[in-house]
């Protein structure tokens, strides 16, 4: 054994006395920063984890209700956007053919104005929805993507 | 709308913030000719903490989405705070943009996220620019040798 290793085995990884300290500081302030954060987390994993079920529903037989589309939208769009984002850093910024094409048309769809209601919207939340599923079905994203979103989302995987 | 502009304390130890009309908001004169969306001018706020009231611009139009530049998280949390359920703001939320090695400065976000790599003009767009701050951004690229791409991470935020 070595003086370095030898004071390294000695050395505590913690101050007692830090251990047995109670909670300083403006613990108000950390409560809202933890349940801020958690927030702030959760929207955009919650978007990722329901982009099945929003597609789904954007796309199902029957079109979501008048009051729907637009909380629909945000939500499917924000889920889009990090598709996208997760597909260039899988394809290291240069996807190619297909892949390319389908984060195209992602872009250009998220390009779009969100509509504020009636046809316009639901054409809208349908061109996003027919975006994401396109990527999806590329296959570049790592299927427990979605798992682990929903997780962190607090949803059960 | 009129119970908008009131202050809101949002508890012991929570700084107070005030909004109020958004022309008395210090950059008005600075934001309004660079966005496309006119309009959102009217349902925007100015957002007092210390002394200079700030202009928050809702989402709509080519507007995807919104940032104000908060610093201290205490500032960062009482703008979310203040900012949560008001109609053109969308998932208030607080990020930490600081780059490494520097103080820590966060930003309230609302609206899409800003995708991670975007370049300065759809940036501009992002954040509903008008068609000539576009234009400059574009022309500003192109004289860089080699196309830079912003991550929010660094990026200063829009209007």
């Amino acid at each position: 054994m070595t003086a370095a290793t030898g004071l390294a085995q000695r050395t505590p990884l913690r101050d007692a006395a830090v251990e047995s300290a109670d909670p300083v500081g403006d613990t108000y302030l950390l409560e809202r920063l933890v349940a801020a954060l958690k927030e702030s987390v959760a929207i955009d994993m919650i978007a990722l984890a329901h982009i099945e079920d929003d597609i789904d529903t954007a796309l199902g037989e029957r079109a979501p209700a008048a009051h729907m589309i637009a909380p629909l939208s945000l939500r499917l769009r924000s889920a889009a956007a990090q598709l996208v984002d997760l597909v260039m850093e899988e394809t290291y910024n240069r996807p190619q053919g297909k892949v390319a094409d389908a984060v195209l048309r992602a872009c250009e769809a998220l390009a779009e104005a969100l509509p504020t209601q009636g046809e316009d919207g639901l054409g809208h939340l349908r061109r996003v929805a027919l975006a994401a599923q396109d990527i999806l079905d590329q296959d570049v994203i790592a299927e427990d993507v979605l798992d682990r979103a929903a997780l962190l989302a607090g949803d059960e995987a | 709308m009129k119970s908008r502009f009131t202050s809101q304390t949002q508890g012991a130890g929570a700084l107070p913030v005030t909004l109020s009309h958004a022309r008395t908001a210090y950059d008005f004169e600075f934001v309004a000719p660079r966005l496309h969306d006119r309009h959102l001018l009217d349902s925007s706020v100015a957002v007092r903490v210390f002394r200079a009231p700030l202009l928050a611009v809702p989402i709509g139009g080519r507007r995807r989405g919104g940032c104000m530049d908060a610093g201290p998280v205490e500032v960062a949390l009482s703008i979310r705070d203040a900012l949560l359920e008001i109609p053109g703001f969308p998932n208030v939320r607080i990020r930490l943009v600081s780059p490494p090695g520097e103080r820590n400065n966060w930003v309230v976000e609302w609206g899409e996220r800003l995708p991670f790599r975007i370049t300065a003009s759809d940036r501009a767009r992002f954040y509903g620019g008008a068609d000539h701050c576009i234009a400059e951004a574009e022309a500003a690229a192109e004289r860089r040798a080699a196309p830079e791409y912003h991550s929010p991470a660094t990026a200063p935020c829009g209007p």
